[in-house]
C-alpha cells in the first residue's frame, strides 16, 4: 500500500490555479522531496495534504485512508511539522511534547523523542530560550509523538544557519533509517539531493519533473556545466563552439552544458584571447541546473 | 480523561508563568476594589434623600425643596415611590419623603427608610424635620399663624426591605460588581480577541493536524482558564475581608455555583466572538460593543435603578448584569440563586447561545 497517493490536485483561489493538477505517490519509507521556488504550490500542495485546506478537486489518500472522509483517521497516524510552529512559550520542551502527545492515543517516550531530535539537554528550558535551529527540532519533535507512519516536513531548514541545517539533515536522516516515510518542501536543491529518494519539481502549481536525482540531472544530457564570462557581443561566437549540448546566458555569463568537460574547456582555451578565462568555473550539472535548464530561472527567483 | 485533565493543567500553567496575569488578573481588580471601596465608603456620609414625584403637587414643594438644598451634604434623588424604593432597598436612597395633605388639611410628611435598625437613621430623620421645622417657623415669622395647619410629620419603615439587603455596604455590592466585570473583560478581550489574533498568525494550525477536535480544545481552554479565575475570585473575596470586613453573607456552595456557571458562561462567550470575528477588527469591534454596554449598565459600579425602566429590561440581557445580580445576591444578600430565576435564566441562554456559535463556527484557521 502507498504511503501517500495524490491525484489531480488542484487549488483555485480567486481564479488563479495555484496548485493545478498534481498527481504523485509515495512509497513506505521513502523521502520524497517537493522542489521549487517560493509562490510554486508547495505548502499549499502540502497543507491540502494535511488537511489544512480543502481541495478544489483532486483524491488524496494517506495510508489508504481517503484524505477528505477519514481526516480523524489520517490525523492520528501522520506527523506535521510546518513552515512555522507557534507554540506556547512559557511552556518547558517536555511539557510541549507531553502536551501533545495527550491529543493522542499512543502513550510514547518523551526521553526517547528528545533522543531522535538530540535535545534533551533542552527538556526543562522553555521554549522563549531556544534558538532557531532547537525550536524546528522541537518542531519536528512535536511531529514525532505519535510514532507516525508518515512525516510531512514543510521546508524544515528555511532560516537555519548551516549547522542547524545539517544538525536537521542528520535527524531526518535517522527518521528515514528507522522506516519513517516523509515528504518534504524546500527550495533548497542540495537539501532535496542529500535527503530525498525522489523529487517533484514544481513550478506554478504544476510538476515539471519528476524521479532521483540522478534520473532529474539525467534530464539534461549532461554531466557538466562550464560557466565562463560572456559580454553580449561574443555570445554568437560561443554559441558556435563545437562540443556543447546546450547553453545559456544569464548573469553576463554563457553555462555551458556538456557531457565532455575536457574536450570543452579544451575549446575554450583556444580562444583565452577572446574569452576571460580567469573566471572559468566548471561544477557537476545539479538539480538547479535542471529547474534553470526547464524553467529558464532559478529557484530563489 | 486522563489526557484532558494534562491539557486542562499545563494550560493553567501557561497562565501562571506569565508575569502579566499576577499584575492585570489580581493586583489590578484588587486595587480597583480598594481605591473604589474607600472613596465611596467615605463618600457614602453624604445623604440621599429621594422625593417622589407626588410630592411635586403639594403647595409647599418648592419651599421644602429650597430648605433641602440648603442642607449640606444632601442629594436629592426624585422619582416615583416605587423608584425610590427600589433606590432605599439597593442602599442609593437613604431616605425617602413624600409631602402630602388633606384638602385644605394640615401639610403632611411622610418618611421612609429600608430598615430601622441602622444607626444613621434617626440623624436622617431629625434633619428632615429640622426642615419641616424651618418651614413651620417661617409661617410664623409672617405672622400667618395657624397651628392647627403645622406640618404633620411620620416616619415608616418600607415594608419591603429587609435587614440585609439594606445594611449592605457599598463595599459589599462593590465586590462582586468588580469581581464578574473584571472577569467578562478578562474574557471578552482576553479570549475573543487574543483567539482570533492567534488564528490569524497561524498558531491553531498545528492543532489542526492532530486528532484534537474544536470542542474539546474549547473546553480545555476555558477549564484551564476558569481554574485561573477561581484564584481571581479568592483573592477579591479575600482583599474585601481583610480591608473592608465584608463577608460571604449566602452558602459558599452556592456563591462558587454562581460564580462557576457566570465565568464558564463569561469564556465560551468569548470563544463565540472569536468564532463569528473572522478579522481581529471585526473581535475588538464586538468586544467593544459589550465593553461600553457592560460598562454602563452592568451595575458593577453604580445601581442602575435609577435608569428608564426599558434600560434597566436591557441591561438585564447583558450577559454581565445578570452574573453580578446572581453572584450578589449569594455574595451580599444571603440570597439563593434560585431567588433570581430570570438573572439564571439569562446566564444559561447566554451560555448555549455560546457555546453553539463557539463550536460551529470556530475554524483552527481560514482556508
Amino acid at each position: 500500500m502507498d504511503a501517500l497517493k495524490v491525484d489531480n490536485l488542484v487549488k483555485i483561489y480567486d481564479d488563479v490555479r495555484v496548485v493545478d493538477g498534481i498527481s504523485f505517490t509515495v512509497h513506505p519509507g521513502e523521502i520524497y522531496g517537493l522542489l521549487g521556488p517560493n509562490g510554486a504550490g508547495k505548502t499549499t500542495s502540502l497543507e491540502m495534504i494535511e488537511g489544512l485546506r480543502t481541495p478544489s478537486e483532486g483524491v488524496i489518500t494517506v495510508c489508504g485512508l481517503d484524505g477528505i472522509t477519514q481526516r480523524k483517521e489520517i490525523n492520528a497516524r501522520i506527523g506535521v511539522q510546518l513552515q512555522a510552529t507557534l507554540l506556547e512559550e512559557r511552556l518547558t520542551v517536555s511539557e510541549s511534547i507531553d502536551l501533545y502527545a495527550s491529543y493522542y492515543k499512543k502513550d510514547v517516550s518523551v526521553d526517547a523523542i528528545l533522543a531522535d531530535v538530540q535535545l534533551e539537554e533542552k527538556r526543562d528550558a522553555q521554549q522563549k530560550k531556544l534558538s532557531g535551529g532547537q525550536k524546528q527540532r522541537l518542531a519536528l519533535a512535536l511531529a514525532l509523538v505519535n510514532d507516525p507512519d508518515v512525516l510531512f516536513l514543510d521546508e524544515p531548514t528555511t532560516g537555519l544557519d548551516p549547522q542547524s541545517r545539517h544538525n536537521l539533515w542528520d535527524v531526518v536522516l535517522g527518521l528515514k533509517k528507522r522506516g519513517k516515510t516523509i515528504i518534504l518542501t524546500t527550495h533548497y536543491m542540495d537539501e532535496a539531493e542529500q535527503l530525498c529518494d525522489r523529487i517533484a519539481i514544481l513550478d506554478h502549481g504544476k510538476i515539471i519533473a519528476e524521479g532521483t536525482p540522478p534520473e532529474l540531472v539525467g534530464l539534461l544530457d549532461a554531466s557538466h556545466v562550464v560557466s565562463v564570462p560572456c559580454p553580449e557581443d561574443k555570445e554568437e561566437m560561443v554559441k558556435a563552439l563545437p562540443g556543447v549540448d546546450h547553453i545559456e546566458f544569464r548573469g553576463g555569463s554563457a553555462h555551458l552544458y556538456t557531457g565532455d568537460v575536457v574536450g570543452t574547456v579544451e575549446v575554450l582555451l583556444a580562444h583565452k584571447g577572446v574569452l576571460d578565462l580567469g573566471e572559468l568555473r566548471v561544477h557537476h550539472a545539479t538539480i538547479e541546473d535542471v529547474f534553470i535548464h526547464l524553467t529558464g530561472r532559478q529557484l530563489r527567483e | 480523561m486522563k489526557s484532558f485533565w494534562k491539557q486542562v493543567k499545563l494550560q493553567l500553567l501557561v497562565h501562571f508563568r506569565e508575569p502579566e496575569v499576577i499584575l492585570w488578573g489580581f493586583i489590578f481588580p484588587a486595587l480597583m476594589i480598594l481605591v473604589l471601596g474607600f472613596v465611596f465608603s467615605k463618600k457614602a456620609e453624604t445623604q440621599s434623600v429621594g422625593v417622589t414625584d407626588a410630592s411635586k403637587a403639594h403647595p409647599a414643594y418648592e419651599e421644602f425643596m429650597a430648605g433641602l438644598t440648603t442642607v449640606e451634604m444632601m442629594k436629592v434623588v426624585e422619582g416615583s415611590l416605587a423608584e425610590l424604593t427600589v433606590g432605599a432597598t439597593g442602599g442609593e436612597v437613604d431616605i425617602i419623603v413624600s409631602l402630602e395633605s388633606e384638602d385644605d388639611g394640615p401639610s403632611l410628611l411622610m418618611s421612609y427608610v429600608a430598615s430601622a435598625d441602622d444607626p444613621k437613621v434617626e440623624v436622617r430623620r431629625l434633619r428632615i424635620e429640622q426642615i419641616v421645622a424651618r418651614l413651620d417657623r417661617a409661617r410664623v415669622d409672617a405672622r400667618d399663624v395657624d397651628e392647627s395647619m403645622f406640618w404633620g410629620v411620620q416616619h415608616r419603615v418600607l415594608e419591603s426591605s429587609d435587614d440585609t439587603r439594606v445594611n449592605a455596604t457599598y463595599v459589599a455590592r462593590l465586590i462582586p460588581g468588580v469581581m464578574m466585570y473584571n472577569l467578562f473583560m478578562g474574557c471578552i478581550f482576553g479570549i475573543g480577541i487574543v483567539v482570533v489574533r492567534d488564528k490569524q498568525r497561524g498558531k491553531f494550525k498545528k492543532l489542526a493536524t492532530t486528532p484534537l477536535s474544536k470542542t474539546q480544545f474549547i473546553l480545555v481552554t476555558s477549564l484551564g482558564r476558569m481554574l485561573l479565575m477561581v484564584f481571581q475570585v479568592s483573592a477579591m473575596v479575600l482583599v474585601g475581608y481583610l480591608f473592608f470586613k465584608v463577608s460571604v453573607v449566602g452558602t459558599w456552595i452556592e456563591l462558587v455555583f454562581a460564580v462557576t456557571l457566570s465565568v464558564w458562561m463569561f469564556l465560551i462567550f468569548g470563544f463565540a466572538i472569536a468564532a463569528v470575528s473572522k478579522s481581529i477588527e471585526k473581535a475588538v469591534a464586538l468586544a467593544n460593543v459589550f465593553f461600553v454596554f457592560s460598562t454602563i449598565l452592568s451595575g458593577a459600579f453604580f445601581s442602575t435603578a435609577q435608569m428608564p425602566e426599558f434600560v434597566q429590561t436591557l441591561a438585564y440581557l447583558l450577559p454581565p448584569t445578570s452574573a453580578i445580580e446572581l453572584v450578589r445576591g449569594v455574595y451580599t444578600y444571603g440570597d439563593s440563586i434560585f431567588a433570581h430565576p430570570l438573572p439564571l435564566g439569562v446566564l444559561v441562554g447566554w451560555f448555549v447561545l455560546s457555546l453553539y456559535l463557539a463550536t460551529s463556527r470556530f475554524k483552527w484557521h481560514e482556508d
